[in-house]
C-alpha cells in the first residue's frame, strides 16, 4: 500500500497520494524559459530596427533583456501571498504565452 | 509604483540607461525610408491566451494556422499590435512594398473555376 501506515477509510479516500508541490524548475524548463525570453527580445529588436516609434516600444525599451536579467527574475515572479514574496514562474497560469513582468517591485 | 519604491528606484543606479542595448549597426535591416513591411509568423497557439490578446492576433491576420506568414506595413499601429503579441509570434523586417500574396485571402482552393456568367 502507500507507506507503512495501515489502510483506513481516510487513506483509501484518494487524497493522501498526491505528488508534492514542486517549486524548483528542471534545467530543461529553465533553458526553455530563457529561450522564450530571447524570442520575445528578438521581436522587440526587429521592431526597433524597423525605425518605427510607438508607445509600446518606448515602454519595452526600458525593460531589461534576457542577458541583463538576474536568474531570480527569470525563474521567479513577485507574489504578495507567498513566503518570501516570490513564487516560481511556472505557477503563473499560461506562463509560456503570457508576458511575465521582468522586474519585481523595489526591494523584493 | 508606490511612493517608497519610486524613491528607491531613483536612489539606486538606474537600469534604464543600459537596458535594451541592442547592436543595431551590424544587423540593421535595409533601412527602407519609403516602404517596408513586417513578415509576422505565429509560433504558438492562442489556446489559453487572454481574450484581448486574441483579438489583436486576429486583427493582424493571425490565429488561423501556425507558421502561415502575414504581412503588415511599417506603421506604429502594426508595430504596437505585434508588440502586444510578442510572446506568440516571430517577426522579420522586409524591404519594398507588400507582395501581392499579402493582400490575398488564404483560403482552400475551390475545386472549380468560373468560366463565364449568364447574367
Amino acid at each position: 500500500m502507500f507507506g507503512a501506515f495501515r489502510a483506513s477509510t481516510v487513506s483509501q479516500g484518494g487524497l493522501l497520494w498526491k505528488a508534492r508541490m514542486k517549486m524548483d524548475l528542471s534545467p530543461t524548463q529553465k533553458a526553455n524559459i530563457r529561450k522564450r525570453l530571447k524570442a520575445a527580445d528578438d521581436v522587440v529588436m526587429k521592431i526597433q530596427q524597423s525605425g518605427i516609434e510607438c508607445n509600446a516600444l518606448t515602454k519595452l525599451k526600458a525593460e531589461p533583456t534576457e542577458a541583463q536579467m538576474p536568474a531570480k527574475d527569470k525563474y521567479t515572479v513577485f507574489s504578495r501571498t507567498f513566503k518570501g514574496y516570490r513564487k516560481s514562474v511556472h505557477k503563473v497560469p499560461h506562463f509560456t504565452k503570457v508576458a511575465i513582468p521582468r522586474t519585481a517591485p523595489a526591494g523584493f | 509604483m508606490s511612493f517608497v519604491s519610486r524613491i528607491l528606484a531613483a536612489a539606486r543606479p538606474s537600469l534604464t540607461a543600459s537596458a535594451r542595448a541592442y547592436t543595431t549597426a551590424a544587423s540593421e535591416a535595409p533601412k527602407a525610408s519609403t516602404e517596408g513591411y513586417y513578415k509576422v509568423t505565429q509560433t504558438r497557439s492562442l489556446i489559453g491566451v487572454p481574450k484581448s490578446t486574441i483579438k489583436v492576433l486576429k486583427s493582424l491576420g493571425l490565429g488561423r494556422k501556425i507558421g502561415r506568414p502575414v504581412f503588415q506595413p511599417h506603421e506604429p499601429s502594426a508595430a504596437g499590435k505585434i508588440l502586444k503579441v510578442k510572446e506568440l509570434v516571430k517577426v522579420e523586417n522586409m524591404a519594398g512594398p507588400i507582395p501581392p500574396e499579402g493582400f490575398q485571402r488564404t483560403r482552400a482552393t475551390k475545386g472549380y473555376k468560373v468560366v463565364g456568367k449568364m447574367l
